[in-house]
C-alpha cells in the first residue's frame, strides 16, 4: 500500500452516484483515501479493481464493495445487506454489524466482520474468505462451493446446506445440515497458523485454541 | 406446421390504403438496434434489430457454442458469456469484437470477474430458468437468492448500474407480465425482453425449453396495458422471443411495437438438436456458417417483404396501419376491426 497521508473528502447526504463517481475520482490522485459522512446509501464503492485503499466513515447501505476486485475497503460502522457480493480479489472490512446475505457468491478476497452478522452469509461462496468476530444469526454456508468461514462467536442456524465444498472454523458444534455432509476435525498445524495469521493481521482478539474444523461437501473442504 | 399461438397474426392485416401513402423509392434496410436509455455511457449496438437470448447457449458447449458465437458475431448481433471464455472464443472475440452480453446467471458463479468488465449489457432473467427442464439441467441458473422481494430487484439493478454503467435487459416470461412489469419498470433495466409462444403440441418446438404455450399476440396486448410503450418514450426498449414463421410474423410484431427479435427460435430449428431430429455432428466453422446465413436470410426475407409494403424500415411501421379480421383478435389485440373503421368498443371482451 502507498505511504501517503491519502486524499479525504466528505460525502454526507450525496447520492450512491455522486459518492462513487467522489471515489472514483479521488482514486485517481492517490491510492489511500479517506470518506466521510456516509449515512447508510447502497452500492458504495462497488465494482473498483486496483491496489487501493478505501476507508469510509459512517454507516452502509446493501451491496458495500460489491464486485470488488482489488481494493481493500475499511468500513467505520455497520453495513447493510450483501456486503462483498461477488468479490474476487481484495477485501471489505467492516468495524461494526451487518445485515444478512453477506459474502455471497464471493469468488476471492476476504470480508471481515468485527460485530454480528445475520442470514445467508457466504451463501453461494466460490472460494473467499470470511471472519465474523461475533455472532451469526442465521444460515451460513448454503450452497458453498469452496472458501473458508471463520465465525468467533454463537451459530444461529443451519450451516452448510446443499454445500459441495468450503471449510467452516468455529468454537461451536454447529448442527447437522441433513444430508450430514459436515465433517469435522481437529486443527492441523497449518490451520492453526492460519487462524493465527488472520487473527493477528485484522486484529481480532480470538486464539485458536478451542477451534474445530468443519468441511462442507462429500470430499471435505 | 400447427402454431395456434400465431392463430391471431394470421387475422392482422395491413391497411393498404396507408401503405400506399409511404411512396419510398429507395431500397429498405433494416435498421440497428441500440440499448440504453439517454445519458448511458456506451449503449449496446447491433446491427440488426436481433438478439441471441443467452438461455440458448447456456448449457451448451463445445462447437455448437463456439459456432454459434461465431455465426451471430459474423452477423452483427451479441455472443453470450457464461462464465469462462473458451480459447475459441477469446480468439473470435479478438477478431470480431462483438457486443457481448453477459449472463448473470450462470457468470456470477464462476471465478472470473473480468469477464463483468469486458461485457457490453448485462441480462437478468427472472423466473424459472430456460432451457432447464431437459438435458444438462443446472438448477442454479436463475435463482438470485437476493431477490427475496419485489423491491429488491431495484436494488439489485440499481447496484449492477453503479458497477457498469452498460445496458441491462431483464427478461421474463409473457405469463409472468401481470407480476413482474410493475417492477421491472421501475428499475433502471434499459430494455424488457419476453418470452413466449412455444407450440407443445405438435412437438415441433422444443418442448424442454419449458416455454409457455400463449399467444404471442396475448403478450403484446398485455404489454400495451402495462405501460411499456409509455417507458419508450424514456428509451427502454421491448424485445420478443417468440417461434417466429417467417418475416410476416416480424414485421407485424413490429408494427406492434416490438423493437426486437430473439433469434433463439431460428437457431433452435436450424442448428440445435432436438426432441425430433437427429444430432448432426458439425465442427464451429461450419455451425457458424449455417448461423451467418439462416440470419442473412430471414434479414433478406424481411427486407423483401418491407418492399412489398412500401416500406423503407421497420422503423416505419406503426399500429395505425393495421386491422384484424376477426372479433377474437380485435379483443386481444385492441387493433379496429376491418370494415368496421376503429377499435370494437368495451363489451369485445
Amino acid at each position: 500500500m502507498a505511504q501517503n497521508s491519502g486524499a479525504r473528502t466528505n460525502i454526507e447526504k450525496k447520492s450512491s452516484r455522486e459518492i462513487n463517481q467522489a471515489i472514483k475520482d479521488l482514486l485517481k490522485r492517490s491510492t489511500r483515501i479517506r470518506i466521510s459522512g456516509l449515512s447508510g446509501q447502497d452500492n458504495i464503492a462497488v465494482g473498483l479493481k486496483g491496489n487501493v485503499e478505501i476507508d469510509i466513515n459512517g454507516d452502509a447501505g446493501r451491496y458495500l464493495g460489491a464486485f470488488n476486485d482489488g481494493p481493500v475497503i475499511v468500513l467505520d460502522g455497520n453495513c447493510g445487506d450483501l456486503a462483498a457480493d461477488n468479490q474476487s480479489r481484495g477485501g471489505v472490512i467492516v468495524r461494526g454489524d451487518s445485515g444478512k446475505n453477506c459474502g455471497i457468491f464471493m469468488l476471492g478476497g476476504i470480508l471481515v466482520i468485527r460485530g454480528n452478522s445475520s442470514t445467508g452469509l457466504g451463501k453461494c461462496n466460490n472460494g473467499g474468505t470470511i471472519i465474523i468476530d461475533g455472532d451469526v444469526y442465521g444460515d451460513i454456508g448454503e450452497d458453498m462451493k469452496a472458501g473458508t468461514i471463520i465465525v468467533t462467536g454463537h451459530l444461529g442456524g443451519s450451516i452448510g446446506k446443499k454445500a459441495t465444498g468450503g471449510i467452516l472454523y468455529t468454537t461451536e458444534e454447529p448442527k447437522k445440515n441433513q444430508d450430514d455432509s459436515l465433517k469435522m476435525s481437529d486443527l492441523s498445524q497449518s490451520d492453526i497458523s492460519k487462524l493465527k495469521r488472520y487473527f493477528e493481521h485484522y486484529r481480532i482478539d480470538a486464539s485458536p485454541v478451542g477451534f474445530r474444523k468443519y468441511s462442507f461437501g462429500k470430499g471435505g473442504g | 406446421m400447427k402454431h395456434p399461438q400465431f392463430a391471431q397474426l394470421d387475422s392482422i392485416r395491413f391497411v393498404s390504403s396507408t401503405l400506399k401513402r409511404l411512396n419510398h423509392s429507395e431500397t429498405p434496410a433494416l435498421e440497428s438496434l441500440t440499448i440504453g436509455k439517454n445519458g448511458i455511457e456506451k449503449p449496446l449496438e447491433l446491427e440488426n434489430p436481433f438478439i441471441v437470448p443467452p438461455y440458448i447457449t447456456r448449457n451448451l458447449d463445445g462447437d455448437l457454442f463456439t459456432g454459434i458465437s461465431l455465426g451471430s458475431c459474423l452477423s452483427g448481433i451479441n455472443m453470450n458469456l457464461h462464465g469462462k471464455m473458451s480459447k475459441d472464443q477469446k480468439e473470435i472475440h479478438k477478431i470480431h469484437s462483438p457486443p457481448v452480453l453477459y449472463d448473470l446467471c450462470t457468470c456470477r458463479k464462476v471465478p472470473d470477474a473480468s469477464l463483468l468488465m469486458m461485457s457490453d449489457c448485462l441480462w437478468l432473467e427472472l423466473g424459472p430458468p430456460e432451457g432447464d427442464t431437459g438435458r444438462n439441467s443446472s438448477k442454479e441458473c436463475g435463482e438470485y437468492p437476493e431477490l427475496e422481494e419485489s423491491k429488491d430487484l431495484i436494488h439489485f439493478v440499481s447496484m449492477l448500474k453503479e458497477t457498469r454503467d452498460i445496458p441491462i435487459i431483464i427478461s421474463i416470461r409473457a405469463i409472468d407480465l401481470v407480476n413482474d412489469v410493475d417492477n421491472v419498470l421501475v428499475t433502471e433495466a434499459d430494455a424488457i425482453h419476453i418470452r413466449c409462444g412455444f407450440d407443445d403440441d405438435d412437438h415441433n418446438g422444443p418442448s424442454f425449453f419449458g416455454f409457455t404455450g400463449e399467444p404471442v399476440t396475448t403478450a403484446i396486448q398485455m404489454v400495451e396495458h402495462m405501460d411499456i410503450f409509455k417507458s419508450r418514450e424514456k428509451g427502454v426498449k421491448f424485445l420478443l422471443s417468440s417461434p417466429f414463421r417467417n418475416a410476416a410474423d416480424i414485421i407485424k410484431l413490429a408494427a406492434l411495437g416490438v423493437d426486437g427479435f430473439g433469434i433463439d427460435s431460428l437457431l433452435r430449428r436450424k442448428i440445435l438438436p432436438n426432441e425430433n431430429t437427429v444430432e448432426r455432428k458439425l465442427d464451429w466453422a461450419s455451425i457458424g456458417e449455417t448461423v451467418q446465413i439462416s440470419i442473412k436470410s430471414l434479414r433478406d426475407e424481411i427486407i423483401s417483404y418491407l418492399d412489398t409494403l412500401n416500406l423503407k424500415s421497420l422503423e416505419q411501421l406503426d399500429r395505425s396501419m393495421l386491422v384484424v379480421d376477426s372479433y377474437h383478435t380485435a379483443a386481444l389485440t385492441g387493433l379496429p376491426l376491418a370494415g368496421y373503421g376503429r377499435e370494437i368498443p368495451f363489451w369485445r371482451h
